[in-house]
């Protein structure tokens, strides 16, 4: 029998002090983490191998969440670091030039003055992050593929992967915010740096010099002493704050199972005499909770093809009790010439749901690909000849394939007698 | 014949240039210092840098 193979080794952020190394590489050694930190102390004031080795388990090994590691994350972003370390090298190389061909006004000015546009910078940068807004998420309507109402046969396992991906995890915003601190105390070090710097270079440091020493030394014996209080301090409050959270999210939840599955459940025994009903508020809720659990933005049906389509086909499986199926693949902005697009479709919709004589589901499906988009309604019903339309009718006819002819689309109805029809909308942009 | 890669030709140059000023320096013709080869150096690597990490950020 195959031994299963022991995961590789991650940070650990619930018991870490620093960046979590030490406690990751002692989960991994399955020994407790005192002694590795002893060791890596050891190592530290011994050679000096130690903080390196730290610092590349910092870079290389992954946080415990699953996201990828620091070295990992700079991959993915090609020549950012290089670009930094190049524009620092040729500013730091354009200064020195300067210096030595004498063009200078003093080293207790430029090189504050250096440190501080420095600090000033990341200081700007961070806050016009902080002021652009996190990155956009890619949500599941703006993807390339999105299926949605899948039939009710379709196991709650089957649910589409990308509806959990989609969904940020718990705490997902705590590394951008970490990133922000660091930036922004980085740049603050640095201006504190170099008016530090300038007032020592200026001797005006000199008569403070010993009430600083006396400071630091008292401030650094009351951080060894207050350590290990402060370290379960500030456990205990992101533990209660994990609590907190996790409290919250139960609470959500609650809200929203009584809100809506409960609501609907009593429904339906209400209306338990009535199949048609019962399906169709089935199917809704349905569609309301995948549409929950996905995490999907709301619906923008005056906007987005698909979300209008799902909406026409809502619509008519609401007044009819007629299961509809909904596939959209791709989506379209709704213009004018796709908004006759979905009037066409909701009227093969209409049609299906009354002259198919069938219970079983029609299916609704939408592909926009290649500048191309494409919409199929396909029913099980009994079908018809095409050609046997009477005059007066004016449903295929002006609704479907004259409003397609008219905004520069194509409609054709594919029809055998006894073995249902489809609709075939075609609009090319 | 292939086009030589932008990248690669400003880091040999640069590293052709900074071989030639040592070169100088060794032949007498010019004297360096810490204080005038720092900042040739400090050139040529971020030079070397800039372009490299540039070349890697258009072509990903």
């Amino acid at each position: 029998m195959e031994k299963p193979r022991r995961p590789p080794p991650r940070r650990d952020d619930d018991r870490k002090v620093i960046a979590g190394v030490c406690a990751g590489i002692a989960r991994w050694l399955g020994v407790d983490p005192l002694i590795v930190r002893i060791a890596v102390v050891i190592l530290t004031v011994a050679s000096g191998v130690g903080l390196p080795i730290y610092i590349a388990g910092w870079l290389l090994l992954p946080p415990a969440d699953g996201s990828p590691a620091i070295a990992a994350r700079l991959r993915a972003r090609p020549g950012a670091w290089q670009i930094g370390a190049g524009v620092g090298c040729l500013t730091l190389g354009g200064l020195l030039t300067i210096r030595e061909l004498g063009l200078w006004w003093s080293d207790a000015i430029v090189w504050p003055f250096v440190l501080a546009a420095a600090g000033a910078a990341m200081l700007w940068r961070q806050t016009a992050a902080r002021r652009a807004g996190p990155e956009p998420t890619r949500s599941p309507r703006d993807g390339v593929q999105t299926v949605e109402h899948e039939p009710a046969t379709v196991p709650a396992t089957e649910e589409p992967a990308l509806a959990a991906d989609e969904r940020p995890p718990l705490g997902s915003a705590l590394p951008q915010r970490l990133r922000s601190v660091y930036q922004g105390g980085f740049g603050i070090a640095l201006v504190v740096g170099a008016g530090l710097l300038f007032l020592q270079a200026n001797g005006a440091l000199s008569g403070a010099r010993d009430l600083v020493l006396a400071f630091v030394v008292v401030a650094l014996g009351l951080g060894l002493i207050l350590a290990p209080f402060w370290l379960r301090l500030a456990r205990g409050l992101r533990d209660e704050r994990n609590e907190r959270i996790r409290s919250q999210e139960r609470a959500e939840v609650a809200a929203h199972l009584h809100d809506s599955v409960l609501q609907t459940l009593a429904l339906v025994q209400k209306r338990a005499d009535d199949p048609r009903a019962v399906a169709t508020l089935a199917r809704r809720q349905e569609r309301e909770l995948r549409s929950w659990l996905s995490g999907a933005p709301a619906a923008r049906p005056d906007e987005c093809l698909a979300d209008a389509l799902r909406a026409a086909a809502e619509e008519i499986e609401e007044a009819h009790g007629v299961p509809i199926e909904v596939i959209a693949v791709g989506d379209h902005d709704l213009d004018e010439r796709h908004r006759a697009l979905v009037a066409a479709a909701r009227e093969a919709l209409a049609n299906a749901v009354r002259h198919s004589a069938s219970d079983e589901p029609i299916a609704l499906y939408v592909e926009v690909a290649g500048g191309r988009t494409e919409v199929f309604v396909r029913d099980r019903g009994q079908g018809f000849d095409p050609d046997q339309i009477p005059e007066d009718r004016r449903g295929v006819r002006e609704s479907i394939m004259g409003r397609m002819a008219r905004h520069g689309g194509t409609a054709a109805v594919h029809s055998t007698p006894g073995q249902g029809t489809e609709v075939e909308l075609v609009l090319d942009d | 014949m292939s086009r030589p890669d932008l990248a690669t030709l400003i880091t040999g140059l640069s590293v052709l240039a900074l071989g030639t000023v040592l070169l100088l320096d060794q032949a007498g013709q010019v004297s360096l210092d810490f204080g005038s080869l720092a900042p040739i150096v400090l050139t040529v690597v971020g030079l070397v840098l800039l372009v490299g990490g540039l070349a890697k950020r258009d072509g990903a």
